[in-house]
């Protein structure tokens, strides 16, 4: 169990230097010079900029050294948990991710349950009643369901529940009621696959020889299904989840943006259009560090899941 | 007094290829107490009686016909009634244990289920109740095993679990498919033994399925051999096997007989293109011209135009 996790741990650095690498090659060949940025910041406006204090910053910063010193030095000061500053306000960007963690966290958990309160019953449901009304149902929803952007999905929530109800606010974060519409886009905008995967793995299951037993045993049909089949059908189904919410990181940032949610997605957005670099680097660190802490995640609920995975760990060690 | 009553049951399954009848007019009787087999190549039908009896066929099944059990006809009971009856008055093993038990749970909760499953008991007792079905079944140190998963468990240990399910309500019939099929040949041995021992203890009936002519031999009293969905031949076993009358009967025993192997030339008709007159007539080396017009009755427990002759 320790080996494993251990090799999870090495893998999650791995991912971390490929990603954030990829970001770093990529902004230093978008457009944008980062020491005009910073004297812009510094010094106010560009018609005020000589070329030598340009020049002068980019040595001072070290702006001036080839692209894989720039990138050691960058990875050198993220063990010290120093992620450099803010080009644009000059604030730590460790300090402001973290002040824009809580909202994101609490909008991707949000969404995790729309998510999981859709997909579960509805494919539990269509798997049961396979081939009834309410299996075609769930189909046409689901096709309904992949095919929506978020971003028209979210503008579509806003008009009818915000602008024609009047029940729920259009954008912000002043409480719970703001939560529920960005939760809501991104829920659906990944139930609808996961809910054909519930009902293709809890089909397979249900054609299970140890059903029959738990049917023979005499057992009730809710125990059949929300105990013996569920839980076997939880293995894929738990899969899925996991992935699904790099999905969802990805949705968060342009879900924060059009419902000025102030968490990590938006203040991606904000960075980008600004060429913040040493933010972008941040908000990219920071997600993939996420993405690859709930995979882990996944991996250890098998364990839980499934006795033979516990075993075969408990016998390779 | 008759404990279960077969008459006239049909079953058929509508597929994308249309309706195949499984099972036509088929009759049997079972005392109480008593066991008695069916017999037949494989796809002729046996596992469909035993999922009729305990309504376990898939939804395109249709099912006519009436399945007396203790005065009640099986297949007009609500759900929640027949399900009262599964696994307490009827249990039923099936072939290849370790795909029949849920691998996410432990043996032991998969055994106190059962014992919880009909109010046999508290929760609390039903882990106690379950070691001793586990001890009665033969499975060394239960207290220990019963916290195992069924990965950790033999293929012969894994059909004692089974049994113990099956055990839990000591039913009066117990419907056993198959329940040597996937085993090592020694470990068949000991569960013959086992269920043989189980069935006489507790005064069970049960109704055996199996192409395994020995275990048949050994477990029991009378015998029903099937071809194509319907019953050929019945009777006492011994009289049966000894002096088989149908040629599909004697076809089968002559299969496994002491100088070597003769298979039965051809294979069980497709459900869905039954020969005309007797099912069998394609096969059977006595064929005559009547055979390959009209279908053959069962009468005194043969299903054949000939059999005085030969």
């Amino acid at each position: 169990m320790w080996r494993y996790l251990f090799g999870r741990l090495l893998l999650l650095i791995i991912v971390v230097i490929g990603v954030t690498a990829l970001t770093f090659l990529m902004m230093y060949y978008t457009p944008g010079d980062p020491a005009a940025i910073i004297a812009i910041a510094r010094y106010g406006g560009p018609e005020s900029l000589s070329s030598d204090l340009i020049s002068w910053i980019r040595h001072q910063e070290g702006l001036d050294a080839p692209i894989y010193i720039q990138y050691a030095k960058w990875l050198h000061h993220i063990f010290y948990l120093d992620m450099g500053r803010s080009l644009i306000t000059d604030e730590p960007v460790f300090d402001k991710i973290f002040s824009r963690f809580p909202a994101t966290l609490q909008l991707a958990l949000a969404s995790m349950l729309i998510y999981l309160l859709i997909a579960i019953p509805i494919g539990i449901l269509s798997a049961v009643k396979q081939n009834s009304l309410i299996d075609y149902l769930s189909d046409i929803g689901v096709l309904v369901g992949v095919s929506m952007p978020s971003f028209w999905l979210a503008l579509i929530l806003i008009l009818f529940f915000s602008i024609y109800l009047g029940w729920l606010p259009v954008c912000g974060s002043q409480g719970l009621s703001y939560l529920i519409l960005p939760a809501t886009t991104l829920g659906i905008g990944i139930a609808a696959t996961t809910t054909r995967i519930v009902r293709s793995s809890m089909l397979d299951v249900l054609g299970q020889n140890y059903i029959r037993t738990a049917r023979a045993k005499g057992l009730k049909e809710a125990i059949v299904i929300g105990k013996h089949a569920l839980k076997n059908a939880m293995i894929p189904i738990v899969t899925i989840a996991g992935l699904q919410f790099a999905s969802l990181l990805e949705g968060a940032v342009v879900v924060e943006t059009i419902f000025a949610w102030p968490g990590v997605g938006r203040l991606l957005v904000d960075s980008i259009n600004q060429r913040d670099f040493p933010m972008i680097q941040g908000c990219v660190l920071f997600i993939a560090i996420i993405f690859v802490l709930a995979n882990l995640l996944v991996d250890c609920s098998y364990v839980y899941l499934d006795p033979r995975v516990r075993y075969n760990r408990r016998h390779q060690v | 007094m008759n404990l279960l009553h077969i008459n006239d049951l049909h079953v058929n399954f509508s597929t994308k290829a249309g309706q195949v009848r499984v099972l036509s007019g088929f009759c049997l009787d079972i005392e109480k107490g008593s066991s008695i087999c069916l017999v037949g190549e494989s796809g002729c039908g046996k596992t469909i009686v035993a999922l009729s009896i305990m309504r376990l066929l898939p939804e395109n099944a249709q099912v006519s016909g009436e399945i007396q059990f203790k005065d009640r006809d099986l297949l007009i009971l609500e759900k929640e009634e027949i399900r009262q009856i599964r696994g307490h008055e009827i249990s039923m093993i099936f072939e290849q244990p370790a795909s029949c038990l849920n691998p996410v749970f432990t043996v032991g909760d998969q055994i106190a289920e059962s014992v919880r499953a009909n109010g046999l008991c508290k929760k609390n007792e039903a882990r106690d109740a379950a070691i001793e079905l586990m001890r009665l079944t033969g499975i060394p140190s239960p207290k220990k095993r019963f916290d195992q998963y069924p990965h950790e468990f033999s293929g012969g240990m894994l059909q004692r679990v089974m049994i113990s399910i099956a055990m839990a309500s000591k039913p009066a019939l117990l419907i056993a498919d198959e329940p040597t099929t996937s085993l090592d040949v020694t470990v068949q041995a000991q569960i013959v033994e086992l269920i043989k021992d189980l069935i006489t203890k507790f005064g069970m009936s049960l109704l055996l399925i199996t192409h395994d002519l020995g275990v048949a031999a050994e477990l029991c009293r009378d015998v029903a051999v099937m071809y194509a969905g319907e019953i050929v031949e019945s009777g006492c076993l011994n009289e049966v096997f000894r002096h088989p009358k149908h040629p599909y009967t004697k076809a089968l025993l002559r299969a496994i007989s002491d100088d070597g192997l003769r298979p039965i030339k051809g294979s069980v008709p497709e459900l869905t293109n039954l020969p005309e007159g007797c099912w069998f007539h394609p096969r059977c080396p006595f064929a005559e011209d009547q055979c390959r017009l009209s279908k053959p009755e069962l009468k005194n427990g043969i299903r054949c135009h000939l059999w005085k002759k030969n």
